[in-house]
């Protein structure tokens, strides 16, 4: 069996389009890191180069914010859903915009 | 790859834009892939966190406030996922409004735009809608190409 992991759309190109994939292990940490063994390409996504999970990368253990649990050591159980949320933003300001306005 | 919206979904990002004046909103857009295109079946619009959220992972300036930023609370992305996975749709657009400032992606938005979503940009001018349009990160994250936005 394994855990289910939800993939967020903008991610599934990196997981055969897949929308939820099953990974492997007792606590979050041991989760992504057999989900990112079966698909190398998330790994750049969801880990920063010396291997911490990245700031605009949310992990949810069902409905509960891994921050506000144990983190990457949090414990799931294969009844859990791990879902990964990717953090997201926009804006305008004039002095910071591509394009300058033409109003 | 083009974006499909109907004048409906159209008229409800407008009026988003409209009610949260002069301050950003945002929200995402649901539907499918039909033949080549994005085809947008729900408008789900959501509170703009900017401001709310307890662990904002951006750069936060002095003079950034409602007016020119918008962020999803992860727990609304959380929740929006669920409803949409549950009718069959995916989130594949992210809407914001840009106040009295063109429809065109700011150095903020293509720095922190995530690959595949279509973001669709809303103009509002002294509280009128304008133009909008739409816009898909480039392979290698440097800049945003446009999308043919259609309005069926």
């Amino acid at each position: 069996m394994g855990v289910k992991v939800v993939i967020p759309t903008p991610l599934r190109q990196y997981t055969e389009r897949k929308d939820s994939v099953l990974a492997e292990g007792r606590t979050v940490d041991e989760v992504l890191r057999d989900l990112t063994t079966q698909y190398g390409d998330l790994r750049k996504h969801l880990y920063t180069e010396d291997g911490k999970l990245r700031s605009f990368v949310n992990i949810y253990r069902n409905d509960e914010d891994i921050r506000y649990l144990e983190r990457e050591r949090t414990p799931v159980k294969e009844t859990d859903v791990l879902s990964i949320v990717p953090s997201i933003a926009g804006g305008c300001g004039c002095s910071h915009c591509v394009f300058v306005s033409s109003w | 790859m083009a974006i499909e919206l109907s004048f409906d979904h159209r008229e409800r990002i407008e009026q988003h834009g409209v009610e949260a004046y002069p301050n950003e909103c945002c929200g995402f857009l649901l539907g499918r892939e039909e033949n080549g295109s994005r085809v947008i079946l729900e408008v789900a619009p959501i509170q703009n966190a900017w401001q709310s959220m307890e662990n904002n992972p951006y750069e936060v300036r002095p003079e950034d406030s409602l007016r020119n930023r918008s962020l999803v609370d992860p727990k609304d992305y959380l929740r929006i996922d669920r409803e949409a996975r549950q009718k069959g749709l995916d989130i594949i657009s992210f809407y914001h409004s840009h106040p009295d400032h063109p429809a065109r992606p700011s150095e903020f938005d293509r720095k922190h735009a995530l690959p595949f979503l279509i973001y669709v940009i809303l103009a509002v001018e002294k509280g009128i809608p304008r133009e909008m349009t739409a816009w898909l990160l480039s392979e290698d994250g440097a800049r945003f190409l446009p999308e043919e936005l259609s309005i069926k």
